[in-house]
């Protein structure tokens, strides 16, 4: 199963985020980042990962500096700023609030019905 | 200084955009090279990857842009009182600076005003431009007040120039401070 694209793009922020949490990065290694931690199943084309950057960075969310890769090549890391912050606990409110919907639904759904519609009374 | 293999697929970037991108498909390419591809392989396959250069550059400059900036999201309401405050205040300004008989503290409140609000407009960076311009004003509204009532303490004659009485300047001042303070309020919110 792979994540779809709107999804995706709703959830792409949120990712960078948490990922530059655990200490600065580069556009590579936050890809291979997001790849490892979601088993392959998110598929980010790597283009997109850098609009989301400048966009992360005009707004004053993340902070760029250049450095040199170890083999001499210029570089440009991203580290959070304190802004971030708040940012990332609003963020991951909304998507446990998102989170909790979707699995009561879902229970409901999953569970069985008396012939009226109603849920059956647990046993 | 050997030419970089994506020299090419580059040419015509921002200097700083074309640099983060060749570290990108320097590294994408060289992952290829270790996973035994050849290097014409290793080259394209870092540059599908990727994605078309030019566009990725054009979306990220978008990106940039401060108007598309997060903290500047305003809500309609906002964004109307926003401009009838804006146009309120440069109504104003227009009386103040077409003063029919024009005073040195008519003339210093109009610099006062301008100066203040073309500063904060200027200091307060990555907002909405009307945003900027409407906390300027407010705070111009509120150094022109000042140097009026300066002014006044040495040349009563300022009432007439300017048509406005010391409470009169005083409710100005007061409702610049008070608004001004409310949009950078609202600036910092909506962050």
């Amino acid at each position: 199963m792979k994540i779809n694209k709107d999804l995706n793009a709703a959830s792409a922020s949120a990712i960078v985020l948490g990922i530059l949490q655990t200490g600065e990065s580069y556009g590579y290694a936050i890809v291979q980042k997001v790849r490892e931690l979601s088993g392959g199943e998110v598929e980010w084309t790597d283009g997109m990962l850098y609009p989301i950057l400048h966009r992360l960075e005009a707004d004053g969310l993340i902070l760029a500096r250049w450095g040199e890769s170890e083999t001499g090549r210029k570089r440009k890391y991203y580290q959070l700023t304190l802004q971030a912050r708040p940012v990332m606990e609003d963020d991951r409110r909304q998507w446990q609030t998102v989170h909790a919907i979707l699995n009561r639904l879902w229970a409901t759904e999953a569970s069985p019905r008396s012939p009226g519609g109603a849920p059956a009374p647990a046993v | 200084m050997n030419a970089s293999p994506f020299s090419l697929d580059l040419a015509g970037l921002p200097a700083p955009l074309a640099a983060e991108l060749e570290d990108h498909l320097m590294e994408s390419l060289e992952a290829g090279l270790r996973s035994g591809i050849s290097f014409e392989e290793a080259r394209q396959s870092a540059l599908r990857s990727l994605g078309e250069p030019l566009e990725v550059a054009r979306r990220c400059l978008r990106e940039s842009d401060p108007r598309k900036s997060r903290r500047n999201s305003m809500t309609p309401p906002q964004r109307v009182a926003l401009v009838g405050w804006l146009l309120l205040g440069i109504g104003f300004a227009s009386r103040v600076c077409a003063a029919s008989d024009p005073s040195h503290g008519s003339i210093a409140a109009c610099v006062g005003l301008s100066v203040g609000s073309l500063a904060m407009a200027l200091l307060i960076r990555r907002a909405w431009i009307p945003l900027r311009l409407a906390i300027g004003l407010s705070l111009g509204l509120t150094g022109m007040a000042a140097v009026a009532f300066l002014q006044s303490s040495w040349h009563p004659w300022i009432h007439s120039s300017l048509a406005l009485t010391p409470a009169a300047l005083g409710t100005l001042a007061l409702f610049g401070a008070l608004s001004g303070g409310a949009l950078t309020a609202t600036h910092r919110r909506t962050a």
